[in-house]
């Protein structure tokens, strides 16, 4: 762990790290170097420590040999070349200090520094300037030239109105863009193209008239700028600078900690002063992102201060009283006496809980230890139920194990990167990110989408197939796919005999190849022509290294479990499994989806995936844990809903997660919590869920928090405390008092001892421990004494099952099916700004680009109902209804109209339904019969949420409940 | 326990393992549904399959039947009784839970 009260700084080596194996050596400044080929003489010369003098050279972008000062001198050849565009050479001998050199880059600092304002004193880069910081290194002691001449510098030149000057655009709440401090080293334009991706900026003019121009010369908000915060990352001077660095100045010291948004687990420096974060920046060494960041983790941390935090526990008899505020113990004994009343009155497994894929993996632990030793039962489910269960089932059944294959390196070496209901550069930036750099260099994309999703067609990127299928139609595509494989003769027969189940591989030959799996056959099913699904089937099976990356599209589905084990079959076929560059990827929606549910968080599986009925492993956590454990699955959440409405289950409690909201059908949902005796929310905020609970148990924010997340690729990363917790406790000791006041005692002196205790009681996490995270900066599970450092790979020469197993994956329509009362099919998803209910980013500057949650339909559909962008529109389903606005939109295609759920006041999940994937009971977010129509007013629904949430807010001082013991 | 609820969620499974072999789809369903649906629900199913099983496939109903008859499975092997709701049908038939372990 790094020193506390540090900033920390990494080095930059100027240039991106060379990949060859062959080494070359060389001497520069008298000593010898042995670098790999193709380093450039700036970054061999930072391996020795020596910093040749740089402006527009930075370690995250190609060299680009604009400014001219890192000069150097090669003896036996001419001139003064560049140090980063010059590659290294066997035996050169180098100078990057002579008194020639020095001369130079003095002249081309005077002339820079005389078209920049010396405001240094008053400048928010003071003390974080690389201008200022080359000004010294290269002694500059004048400047011959003065200002009066032509300049960007003045507002004013000669009394005049300079024509040349232009004003800060303060248009992003984030950064500031200040054009006259801009010395057009190109560094914003090159990391806007090479490392996000977005070609949002250029430089406009040529000469003295070059300035960086935002979109056609627009305000950044205008332009099609994402945000990303790269360029400013990129600037070395104040010209582009975070605006949180204007308002508080320069941190004092900063800790390395994991992003608590997507499931890319970014890791991030918190650079702080004192206990406030003055901003956020990218790590350079994070596994995940290593130095990139998007909108979210990058800027949209306010939250975690907003003045909607609860911070004190508050309680209420029913949930019609207004709240009062109480102290910690008469909180946690107040819930833990109702709970135990009515475990009394209805038994044992009439209460359950349900964590979060939002807090660490030791919160996680605690609170699935709680619910199965103190409550006693295996009622306790996570929200990776409603998002990638069926990515844990697939994967299990077929791979052996319910992860991802591949590290987020691994597209690097990718040649057919293969997209199926994931929407990367805005559900999964950073890796979004890197799938568009790959692509830039190469790789070809297969995107299987109902929607026209900004990766199919955005600058420089262009899929080779979109398939652009009918919602619901999933595993007929993939069946499809699966059946060119077959009958074309592009079957890997090598890799299924040596790696494969062959009983199972010779069932699902013949079920494949039968004439009703074939494109032709499913065409009027899918949409897609089949002549496009035999061109991507033969691109994915021939192309090279094939790589899936999927998302909630593939899973919220009634078959989505069956979607995912026929993604991996083709994987299997085509051999595109087991080494870098190729495998299955589900991109996973939260930042702990993946630890969640490693945690032993679903009804049926203690931590590590083992079923509850598997003695061995029951009986090493009764040991552990001291008591008898039950052996029978417990209710998953759509269950204890069912069980709620029936009146056999009476208390939940609910860990950072905002059920009311995200879970499907709003009505149903609503109807189980108010059935129940007793509610108890553990939150940041009074969520929508918190209007039907007894007990709120304020939460802490992951700038609170001291543990662990685990990614999309089983990267286990620390989680930092930061700053101390706001409302006084850490979650999982809130949750051990409670265990505790139950009467089981359950007792931790820290977050690591927790993790320990997953490391003893979990094979694949066996080698994990805080020390080793520190010293390893992150490992990627399995960990153990056969893998000591990680598996960023996983299968390589066989599969956690042994052989990998066919599955037969036969198209069974949905029972959601359009009618004339319901004739389009809304799809659900994601955007940019904003993360899941948007309880975080709602709460945080990232509305300016999405203030509310917006309705896509399809020209023609929009036509003949008379509806227009901007329209007010009513969206209403066979269980619900709800008022939103209307985009018209050619992305979707007839018959399909879009939309986010962002917004609680949209709620968008009354109009889903519960249908569900057959073998995990995870929601069928995406496919709804609906009708559209033109509205003015808000539904009924909207009404009773608007007044519902003005009543929660309710609270009292004075009221005393019936004391707690 | 909404018996149509549980109605649709079996026959989902059901159509899951339809394209199987019979010996095998019967199998398949029953462990599925054993290794992932609490007590209280296996019970209502059996109820529901007592008293005619309305709604439900007959490869579901013939599955379930042959489950609740008990460990007649040929491998199958007991599991330990951990808790008086087992179903009352019959001791829960496989150790290790089936599909979904």
């Amino acid at each position: 762990m790094p020193e506390p009260a540090t900033l920390i700084k990494e080095t930059d080596y100027g240039t991106p790290r060379a990949k060859s194996a062959k080494s070359v050596t060389l001497t520069i400044d008298g000593q010898q170097v042995t670098v790999p080929e193709g380093t450039s003489i700036m970054r061999a010369a930072a391996e020795l420590g020596t910093m040749v003098p740089k402006l527009c050279a930075t370690d995250s972008i190609e060299a680009f040999g604009s400014c001219r000062l890192c000069v150097i001198e090669i003896e036996g050849r001419g001139g003064t070349p560049a140090a980063c565009t010059t590659p290294v050479a066997p035996g050169i001998v180098v100078k990057t200090q002579t008194p020639r050199l020095m001369q130079i880059r003095r002249g081309v600092m005077e002339l820079y520094i005389s078209d920049h304002p010396l405001d240094c004193l008053t400048c928010a880069a003071n003390g974080d300037c690389e201008l200022q910081d080359m000004a010294g290194a290269v002694g500059l002691r004048e400047v011959r030239y003065g200002y009066d001449g032509a300049n960007h510098v003045f507002a004013k030149r000669g009394g005049e109105v300079n024509a040349e000057w232009r004003p800060k655009d303060e248009s992003n709440p984030y950064f500031t863009f200040e054009p006259s401090k801009c010395i057009v080293c190109s560094r914003c334009v090159r990391a806007c193209e090479e490392v996000q991706g977005t070609f949002a900026l250029t430089i406009s003019g040529r000469g003295f008239d070059s300035r960086v121009s935002p979109g056609m010369d627009e305000a950044f908000l205008s332009s099609e700028c994402v945000s990303c915060g790269a360029c400013v990352q990129a600037c070395p001077t104040a010209t582009l600078i975070e605006s949180s660095i204007v308002d508080i100045g320069q941190p004092e010291h900063s800790l390395v900690t994991t992003c608590a948004y997507c499931g890319v687990g970014c890791s991030f420096k918190a650079e702080m002063r004192g206990d406030e974060v003055v901003r956020m920046v990218p790590y350079k060494d994070g596994g995940a992102n290593e130095g990139h960041s998007c909108v979210k983790g990058r800027f949209a941390f306010g939250y975690a201060t907003h003045k909607d935090r609860v911070l004190t526990p508050m309680i209420r008899e029913k949930i019609s009283d207004p709240w009062q505020v109480v102290s910690w113990d008469e909180a946690i004994n107040y819930a833990a006496k109702r709970l135990k009343d009515t475990q009394r009155k209805y038994g044992k497994d009439s209460i359950g809980g349900i964590t979060s894929s939002r807090t660490t993996n030791e919160e996680v632990y605690a609170v699935q230890r709680m619910v199965r030793a103190a409550f006693n039962t295996n009622n306790i489910d996570t929200c990776a139920r409603v998002c990638h269960s069926p990515t844990g089932y697939g994967l299990k059944q077929t791979f052996g194990e319910s992860a991802g294959t591949q590290d987020f390196r691994s597209i690097d070496v990718c040649d057919v990167i293969m997209v199926i209901g994931a929407n990367p550069t805005d559900g999964h930036p950073v890796f979004g990110s890197r799938m568009k750099k790959r692509i830039r260099a190469g790789a070809k994309l297969i995107v299987i989408d109902p929607r026209r999703t900004d990766i199919v067609r955005s600058p420089h990127v262009q899929a080779a197939y979109h398939l652009q299928l009918q919602p619901s139609t999933n595993v007929a595509i993939i069946n499809a796919i699966g059946h060119v494989i077959a009958t074309e003769n592009l079957i890997d027969r090598k890799f299924v005999e040596r790696r494969c189940e062959l009983s199972d591989f010779a069932r699902w030959e013949e079920f494949i190849k039968r004439p009703e799996n074939s494109p032709e056959a499913l065409e009027p099913i899918t949409g897609v022509p089949a002549e496009m699904v035999r061109g991507a089937a033969r691109l994915y099976a021939t192309g090279g290294n094939a790589a899936i990356y999927y998302g909630l599209g593939v899973t919220e589905h009634s078959q989505g479990s069956t979607m995912v084990m026929a993604m991996a079959n083709i994987a299997m076929a085509t051999g595109n499994i087991g080494r870098e560059g190729v495998g299955v990827n589900p991109l996973r929606g939260q930042n702990n989806v993946q630890g969640s549910c490693d945690m032993g968080s679903f009804p049926h599986e203690f931590p590590g995936y083992r079923h509850v009925a598997n003695v061995e492993a029951r009986t090493q956590f009764e040991r552990e844990w001291k008591v008898e454990l039950s052996g029978e699955p417990g209710l998953r959440i759509p269950n204890m809903f069912d069980a709620a409405s029936d009146g056999v289950f009476k208390g939940l409690f609910i860990q950072g997660e905002d059920i009311a909201q995200s879970d499907p059908n709003t009505h149903h949902v609503e109807h189980a919590l108010s059935a129940m005796d007793i509610v108890i929310v553990q939150d940041l905020f009074l969520n929508e869920t918190a209007a039907f609970a007894h007990v709120f148990l304020p939460g802490t924010s992951f700038l609170e928090k001291d543990g662990t997340f685990t990614n999309a690729e089983r990267r286990i990363n620390r989680v930092r405390k930061v700053m101390r917790e706001k409302q006084g406790m850490a979650e999982w000791e809130v949750v051990c008092r409670l265990a505790t006041a139950m009467g089981y005692p359950m007792n931790y002196n820290s977050a690591s001892e927790i993790m320990d205790e997953i490391a003893r009681l979990t094979p694949t996490f066996q080698g994990v421990s805080y020390e080793r995270l520190d010293e390893l900066g992150s490992i990627q599970w399995p960990c153990n004494d056969e893998r000591p450092e990680g598996t960023p790979v996983m299968h390589v020469d066989e599969f956690t099952r042994g052989k990998g197993r066919f599955m037969l994956t036969a198209f069974v329509p949905t029972a959601e099916r359009t009618n004339r009362s319901f004739p389009l099919i809304l799809t659900t998803g994601r955007i940019l700004a904003h993360y899941n209910v948007g309880a975080q980013t709602r709460r945080t500057d990232n509305v300016v680009w999405h203030p509310e949650d917006i309705l896509e339909i399809h020209p023609h559909d929009a036509e003949v109902r008379g509806i227009g962008t901007g329209m007010k529109v009513s969206l209403a389903s066979r269980v619900g209804a709800t008022t939103l606005t209307a985009v018209v939109s050619d992305r979707m295609p007839q018959g399909v109209v879009y939309t986010t759920f962002h917004h609680p006041v949209t709620g968008a999940n009354v109009i889903t339904t519960d249908n569900s994937d057959w073998a995990t009971n995870c929601p069928e977010y995406k496919v709804t019969a609906v009708q559209v129509t033109i509205s003015n007013a808000p539904s009924e629904w909207q009404e009773e949420q608007r007044v519902r949430t003005m009543a929660n807010k309710r609270i009292v001082k004075d009221v005393t409940l019936e004391a707690a013991k | 326990m909404q018996v149509s609820n549980l109605v649709r969620m079996a026959n989902q499974i059901t159509d899951f393992f339809a394209v199987y072999p019979k010996e095998e789809a019967l199998d398949g369903i029953a462990k599925h549904i054993h290794a992932s649906w609490e007590p209280r629900m296996r019970n209502a199913l059996k109820a529901h399959i007592d008293s005619g099983g309305a709604g439900l496939q007959p490869l579901c109903i013939e599955a379930m039947t042959q489950y609740y008859r008990g460990p007649k499975i040929p491998n199958a092997r007991r599991v330990h009784p951990t808790r008086s709701a087992a179903p009352k049908g019959g001791e829960p038939s496989f150790a290790d839970g089936g599909g979904d372990g």
